[in-house]
């Protein structure tokens, strides 16, 4: 932030007199190997004891005390890279460019977090991942997003997943680390934009809990994903639901489903539902295609995005005299007698490239939002409170609200609090 | 559940919070001050230095300099210094607030309360149900706007393929250009054609679009080019049965340029198309080039910006092996927007441009070939200019023309023939280098020269057409006037020679019959019935002409 306060670039001293020169620029070393590895250990270490404390222990307070290691660890020591987050997309150039080598470190960043999550649920999120416990850090006096809102802004990470994917494939850059509203605090510098959104995101996080992990988190979606089919996720109650609904109102994520035993559901209602289902279910592969085909329409658009595609399009407006001109880039380009049909050539190679990743991350898009619409459909029949399968990030918060905790942890349970008229 | 950290948290907390907001306004201030930025944004430095530029032996202003710069460079760091130092108190002080924040909430949790349920339960439920349905509908409709606009703006690329940028091709025959009609007034823009043609019509069919180019004849396909108010168009006829067999769009991703004011007598479609018989490309007013093959297909397109030309753009293609050469005389003389430019045939990218030293003419460049050699002849005001087709460069210039330049220049007899309109005639050896006006200039006259049609020559005599109806014959060799016929009718169609026939043809569309030679001789006369601008092409014993309506065959 210090580096975002000061402006940096002013002219170097000239010395033209006494014949001094100035250093020369020199790139850091890379980092050593042993750190790589160290980082690697230290997430499978962190994996294993967040998994440990969420399921076993089921310690809120040793919980936050990992994600403050975590913090200061991934976060404001190893300035938030390697992140899990971000690795997805090392993996996703990986599969598509066969040329691009990826570090050891990025694959189990990437697929150690996704491992436990099919096991054991979002054991990552809990602690381990310096995002949310960042947010964690600030968070003070949570308020409930309303659900119906929810259900829109939840769609908001599987579309920021897609659009990585699409950019990390082609090679467009990686997006996720290029946008990372925290890594600009975890580093103390950064782009006033970022900085601003990392600030502003953390001033929201105060009030909403974890907003970036809720409605952001490219990576909390897969997660989430791979968390809905787990076998050992939490449980709120550690054997027993007694429905007592002390727990209801103690996740600051909106990620506790209510029991429906008290609400039976009427038969039109129902009915309702079923017409609803039916038809989505038909609608389902129309909303896909047209997916697949708003997708390859945005993708001729992403392209610009590639250094290579921008290069090309400047070089096209300029020879067809659309712009007057050159830039840096287009100059130093010229300079080099490269033939301009190979740039061109291969220009939209990568635009063709994009235009089909953009069919696949408009048609993925398109069935998150078809299978929402879905779910919202369908009414389920929970005869528990229960941690939600895609959004609970194993936190450990609404364990203590429990009476069935409290007696298997020994302590008093307090006098239960008859419910109040709405 | 108050505890007696209670207080101490809430006090903490109030004291840190408020140390937190008093650093970080004053760091605020600090950067809207900017006082970091004065080595950068020193009006006061930037000025002194300047004044060294041109005074750099001045050791005053040096010295004052220096003790400026070390002074901004010491108040920067300063200001960077506290602004460090500000920033890491800040983050002791959010440290500080953040815990004992969390610690006043843990002293004062709130007991759970569930909210009873009540019969407005269910129906509570559903309305979140479907307001969440129209939540999730909404992310819909506005990614599917976002894509759908995102696709109105594509990446614009050049439409070219690669393969096609990548094929050698043999070079041009010069026998097969030469038995063919090219260009706008045949192989060397000179209108001859040794083959007499029958005045006969031996088909008609009507052209799809206006345009004042006229047609060019490769093998058994005429080409015409036409527009609307926007777009170039080009079709092909079979030259046997005159059937249309396509006509195609100039289709171009580029952002044109806002479309010129057009003429009525020049339009989009005024210059003339040219072709290799691989390719035929084609030029229209609104900066669009295109390449397209003989099926209709485009090769390539690209817009050349906007053609500022005081009544609209109307030279005609040249191509010499494979370089497609524009003239782009536009504006005015001395404001620099003109320029010779070279496309490759097979992919449209520049190969040379050259400025030229002229404003805004209408003439056609030729391709001439003296002593063997290719070159380039245009007109421009004030310049004849030549040039080598291959490399750009400029050959030899001669000075001598006037503004208003319609005619485009001819070679013949070892001579290069241009008008300036309304005044001189020009006879040019085109074998110096440099400005050859004073060298090279064979004979002038300077009794008057036609404003529009082009010259013609036989080899052994010129003729000159006056749009006003008034037909020249000159000695080439001297310039001395042999004959004159006023035919008292309008032209704008540059008169052409099929064998020993002079064919002139009026706006009208009636076409003169004269022979060629010393002495005036109308062979006959041919009503087309309706108006031609444009000037006829040949190939073999046939003759196309365009009239507005119609595209003629004459001939077996």
């Amino acid at each position: 932030m210090t580096t975002w306060l000061a402006v940096q670039r002013f002219p170097p001293p000239q010395f033209t007199e006494t014949g001094h020169k100035l250093p020369v620029m020199t790139e850091p070393a890379a980092r050593a190997l042993w750190l790589e590895r160290l980082d690697v250990a230290v997430l499978v270490a962190a994996l294993a004891l967040a998994t440990w404390l969420a399921l076993r222990r089921r310690s809120r307070r040793e919980l936050a005390a990992l994600g403050l290691f975590s913090l200061l660890y991934f976060g404001f020591w190893r300035n938030g890279c390697i992140c899990s987050i971000g690795a997805i997309q090392n993996v996703a150039l990986a599969l598509a460019d066969p040329g691009y080598a990826i570090p050891m470190a990025a694959v189990v960043f990437a697929l150690l977090p996704l491992a436990a999550a099919l096991l054991f649920g979002r054991v990552f999120c809990s602690s381990v991942c310096p995002h949310g416990a960042l947010q964690d850090v600030v968070l003070l006096k949570p308020v409930n997003v309303p659900s119906w809102l929810e259900h829109g802004l939840r769609l908001l990470p599987y579309i920021y997943l897609g659009l990585a994917l699409v950019f990390a494939a082609t090679g467009a850059g990686f997006i996720i680390c290029q946008y990372d509203p925290f890594v600009p605090i975890f580093r103390l510098g950064g782009s006033a934009v970022m900085v601003g959104l990392g600030i502003g995101l953390l001033a929201i996080g105060m009030f909403v809990g974890r907003p970036y992990c809720r409605f952001l988190c490219p990576y909390g979606a897969l997660l989430g994903l791979a968390s809905s089919i787990s076998k050992w996720r939490v449980r709120i109650a550690p054997q027993t639901c007694t429905q007592c609904r002390l727990c209801e109102q103690s996740c600051p994520f909106g990620a506790i489903n209510k029991s429906s035993v008290d609400t039976p559901t009427p038969v039109h209602a129902i009915q309702a539902d079923k017409r609803r289902l039916a038809a989505l279910l038909v609608l389902l592969p129309v909303l896909v295609g047209l997916g697949f085909w708003l997708g390859g329409l945005a993708g001729t658009n992403f392209a610009r995005q590639h250094r290579v595609v921008n290069l090309a399009e400047r070089i096209h407006l300029e020879e067809t005299g659309a712009v007057q001109g050159t830039t840096d880039a287009s100059a130093a380009f010229r300079a080099t007698g490269e033939p301009l049909e190979k740039l061109f050539a291969n220009a939209q190679a990568i635009r063709h490239r994009f235009v089909w990743a953009g069919r696949l991350g408009g048609a993925w898009i398109a069935l998150v939002i078809g299978l929402k619409l879905i779910s919202l459909a369908i009414r389920r029949k929970r005869t528990d409170y229960e941690a939600d399968q895609f959004r609970c990030v194993a936190c450990a918060r609404c364990f203590r609200y429990c009476p069935e905790e409290l007696k298997r942890l020994g302590l008093p349970v307090p006098d239960p609090t008859p419910p109040t008229a709405p | 559940m108050k505890t007696w950290l209670h207080p101490i948290a809430l006090a903490t907390a109030i004291a840190s919070g408020a140390f937190l907001l008093a650093t970080g306004g004053l760091l605020v201030f600090a950067q809207t001050q900017g006082k970091v930025g004065a080595l950068v944004t020193s009006q006061q430095r930037t000025r002194l230095i300047e004044e060294l530029h041109q005074r750099p032996k001045d050791e005053a202003l040096k010295e004052r300099i220096r003790r400026l710069d070390l002074e901004l460079r010491q108040k920067t760091f300063t200001q960077l210094r506290l602004s460090r130092n500000g920033a890491r108190a800040m983050f002791g002080a959010l440290a500080v607030f953040l815990a004992s924040a969390h610690l006043l909430r843990a002293t004062r949790r709130p007991l759970p309360n569930p909210i009873a349920w009540g019969a407005r339960q269910l129906q509570e439920d559903q309305q979140l149900a479907r307001l969440g349905r129209y939540s999730v509908a909404t992310v819909l409709g506005l990614l599917a706007a976002a894509a759908l606009w995102l696709g109105t703006q594509p990446v614009r690329l050049p439409e070219r393929t690669p393969a096609a940028a990548e094929t050698a091709e043999p070079p041009l025959s010069l026998t097969e250009w030469e038995q063919n009609w090219p260009a706008f007034r045949g192989p060397w823009g000179n209108g001859t054609h040794p083959t007499p043609v029958k005045m006969t019509v031996k088909w008609k069919t009507p052209v799809p679009l206006p345009g004042m180019s006229s047609p060019i004849v490769w093998s058994n396909a005429v080409f015409l080019t036409g527009a609307n108010e926007n777009t170039g168009h080009l079709s092909r006829f079979d030259a046997d049965t005159g059937q249309l067999l396509w006509t195609t769009t100039v289709k171009i991703t580029t952002p044109r340029p806002p479309p010129p004011k057009l003429y009525e007598d020049t339009g989009l479609a005024a210059p003339t198309p040219v072709t290799d018989g691989r390719r035929v490309y084609a030029i229209f007013a609104n900066g669009d080039v295109a390449a397209f093959d003989f099926t209709g297909k485009q090769i390539w397109a690209r817009n050349l910006g906007p053609l500022e030309n005081a009544y609209g753009y109307a030279s005609s293609l040249a191509l010499w092996q494979d370089r497609l050469l524009i003239q782009l005389d536009l504006g005015h003389e001395g404001d620099g927007k003109s320029k010779l430019l070279a496309l490759d045939t097979r992919t449209g990218r520049d190969l040379w441009q050259t400025a030229r030293p002229t404003g805004g003419s209408w003439a056609s460049p030729i391709l001439a070939l003296v002593e063997g050699k290719p070159q380039l002849i245009t007109c421009g005001d004030p310049w004849v200019l030549a040039y080598d087709p291959i490399s750009g460069t400029e050959l030899w210039r001669a000075n001598g023309l006037g503004s208003d330049l319609a005619p485009s220049p001819i070679f013949a007899g070892g001579l290069v023939i241009a008008l300036k309109v309304n005044a001189d005639v020009l006879a040019i050896r085109p074998t110096g280098k440099g400005d050859i006006t004073k060298t090279h200039i064979a004979w002038k006259t300077t009794d008057g020269a036609p404003d529009v049609p082009s010259p013609l020559s036989d080899g052994k005599f010129l003729y000159l057409l006056g749009s006003g109806g008034l037909l020249q014959c000159c000695d080439l060799s001297n310039g001395k006037e042999k004959w004159a016929h006023d035919f008292a009718e309008d032209f704008y169609s540059s008169p052409a020679l099929a064998g020993n026939t002079l064919l002139a043809i009026t706006r009208k569309g009636k076409i003169f019959l004269t022979e060629a030679g010393d002495a005036f001789k109308q062979l006959g006369t041919h009503e087309l019935g309706e108006p031609c601008n444009s000037s006829p092409a040949f190939r073999g014993a046939r003759m196309y002409l365009r009239g507005k309506n119609n595209l003629y065959c004459f001939g077996e």
